[in-house]
């Protein structure tokens, strides 16, 4: 980037803000504003005519505090994002690694896009067809009915198993892809020092692969756990009443109309997701300068 | 060698439960009978002819790829811009934008969805198309952005400075050298914006209104109900369409590492 690059008929500024103000103005009235609003939102209440009143209070929040079911189902939901999340890596981590070590590189990167593009698919579709493989008359009830494992079918269906089992599928990619990345990316000379050096495959991985594959397998289980807390149309098609997340819990409150309840809400899962964000980036910082001192 | 096939047994397993489900989508779409569950009798292909018959799925259709055309042509364009500014320009908060950029891809759908219906409501601003429109747009926007800025990053800028040396402007070299040379990325990020919109529902569930129901809104107040093969037969369709633009998508993009 030269002088050159301002020659143009703008200028550099006028270039800068040419490309910089629309993306830019996308961005603040489709999304800061929105939010702004959301937050806004919750400190207003409903009047008994169902009218908003626009004057700051807590009354959300307290009715928030005050009833179980509301923290109850955040920290069940933040459970089953966790439940997701390993579950997702003890998958994503040994596939990554098989196909990283033992696939030949050319159909390494046919194998790693066979398991992604599934992940392109409508949710909504990909979570109703496990209504097909789980549901009461499903494709595992009938091979078990056939062979004769049980009796009457398993009713695993709209239960919290169920939503898990379809969050895992849904987020699979999201946890495959920094993974399988970071895995690809390992110094091989480094393993075969070890090796030489007389560690066994399992020591290996544990104390050679595992810590420089580290920072892949904590951004895969991010961004796993972060929209797997508030998902809505998995717990919708496969939860039922059993298997209810957070996520149920606001979309109900906006279809009563009571906007500034289903806001507070809103805002406490946005609050919960940035915390657990600040304590992941809080242990990462020490586990860092901790690395360092050694 | 134990650890290998052991680690290869374990993939092949996740393989075969990756593919199941949608698998079963599409093999219980061409049962003749009503039912979608196993064994299936006789196979047929009844279902899709209804399909063409169908005026509230065939508008759903239309609906969708009006919504999907129109959202990545407007998000691949922001996308660039965005990317160009990145790339190639310095600039105060540039860090701060690109969170910014990034932030709409990571907030759970259904805070997206219910802060844009809030947003709408409180401007006075009709819900429904261009609500929708709206929507995919935000949504389509990180991932067109961040496809570009790889592009343009890899991209040898001495190929433009030949054509400044050989006296074409600023326009002329963006438009007859930049874009044809990252035109992979331009097209990669354009089938990931039509990808996503096509099966997005959490936001368009929200944005929603009666006169504009998208193929994914039309599935789930069926689904809802009950699964049918039609039902399959329509997701078949949208997973055949997904799978090959998404594939076309991520071999456009995908960056080979030296």
């Amino acid at each position: 980037m030269g002088k050159q690059g301002a020659s143009g008929r703008l200028g550099e500024k006028g270039q800068l803000a040419f490309l910089l103000l629309p993306p830019l103005l996308t961005l603040l009235v489709l999304f800061v504003a929105p939010i702004s609003l959301l937050a806004v939102y919750g400190f207003w209440a409903l009047d008994d005519n169902y009218n908003i009143q626009e004057t700051f209070q807590l009354t959300q929040y307290r009715k928030i505090a005050n009833d179980p079911l509301y923290v109850g189902t955040l920290l069940t939901s933040a459970g089953m994002a966790l439940m997701t999340t390993v579950g997702a890596l003890l998958l994503a981590l040994p596939l990554a690694y098989y196909i990283v070590r033992f696939v030949s590189p050319r159909w390494r990167a046919l194998l790693v896009l066979a398991l992604i593009v599934p992940g392109w698919v409508s949710v909504l579709i990909r979570t109703y067809s496990w209504n097909l493989v789980i549901g009461e008359s499903g494709l595992m009830n009938w091979l078990l009915l056939s062979v004769g494992i049980v009796d009457e079918p398993i009713k695993l269906l709209f239960t919290k198993a169920s939503v898990i089992i379809g969050l895992i599928y849904i987020y699979l990619p999201y946890m495959l892809v920094p993974i399988y990345a970071s895995i690809e990316r390992l110094d091989n000379s480094i393993l075969e020092a070890a090796e030489n050096l007389g560690a066994g495959p399992v020591r290996r991985f544990i104390h050679v692969t595992l810590p420089l594959i580290a920072p892949g397998i904590v951004a895969g289980c991010i961004i796993t756990f972060i929209p797997a807390i508030g998902e809505y149309v998995v717990p919708n098609m496969l939860g039922g009443l059993k298997g209810m997340m957070y996520g149920n819990l606001i979309t109900t409150a906006f279809s009563n109309f009571d906007w500034p309840f289903g806001s507070a809400l809103s805002m406490v899962l946005l609050a919960s997701i940035l915390a657990c964000l600040l304590v992941v980036g809080r242990f990462l910082n020490v586990n860092r300068s901790m690395l360092g001192q050694e | 060698m134990v650890t290998r096939w052991v680690l290869g047994l374990f993939s092949l397993v996740v393989f075969v439960m990756v593919y199941m489900p949608i698998a079963l989508v599409v093999i219980t779409s061409f049962n003749q009978d009503a039912i979608t569950t196993l064994p299936i009798e006789n196979f047929d292909t009844r279902w899709y002819y209804k399909l063409f018959g169908n005026a509230k799925m065939l508008q759903a259709l239309w609906t969708s790829l009006q919504v999907g055309l129109i959202s990545t042509t407007i998000a691949t364009t922001l996308g660039l811009l965005s990317a160009l500014a990145i790339v190639r320009h310095n600039f105060r908060g540039k860090s701060l934008f690109m969170l910014l950029t990034i932030m709409p891809m990571l907030a759970p759908g259904i805070i997206m969805g219910v802060s844009l219906l809030l947003f709408a409501r409180y401007v006075g601003f009709q819900t429904g198309f261009v609500a929708v429109l709206l929507g995919h747009i935000l949504l389509a926007l990180p991932y067109c952005t961040f496809i570009l800025i790889s592009s343009l990053a890899r991209f040898d800028r001495s190929l433009e400075e030949a054509g400044r040396g050989l006296g074409a402007g600023e326009l002329s070299v963006l438009w007859r050298i930049t874009l044809p040379g990252i035109a992979p990325g331009i097209i990669g990020a354009a089938l990931f914006a039509f990808t996503i919109s096509i099966g997005e529902f959490v936001v368009s569930f929200f944005l929603t209104s009666a006169g504009t129901t998208t193929l994914p809104i039309r599935i789930y107040s069926i689904v809802k109900v009950g699964i049918t093969p039609e039902i399959n037969a329509v997701s078949t369709l949208i997973l055949l369409a997904t799978v090959v633009l998404s594939a076309m998508a991520l071999r456009l993009t995908w960056t080979k590492r030296v």
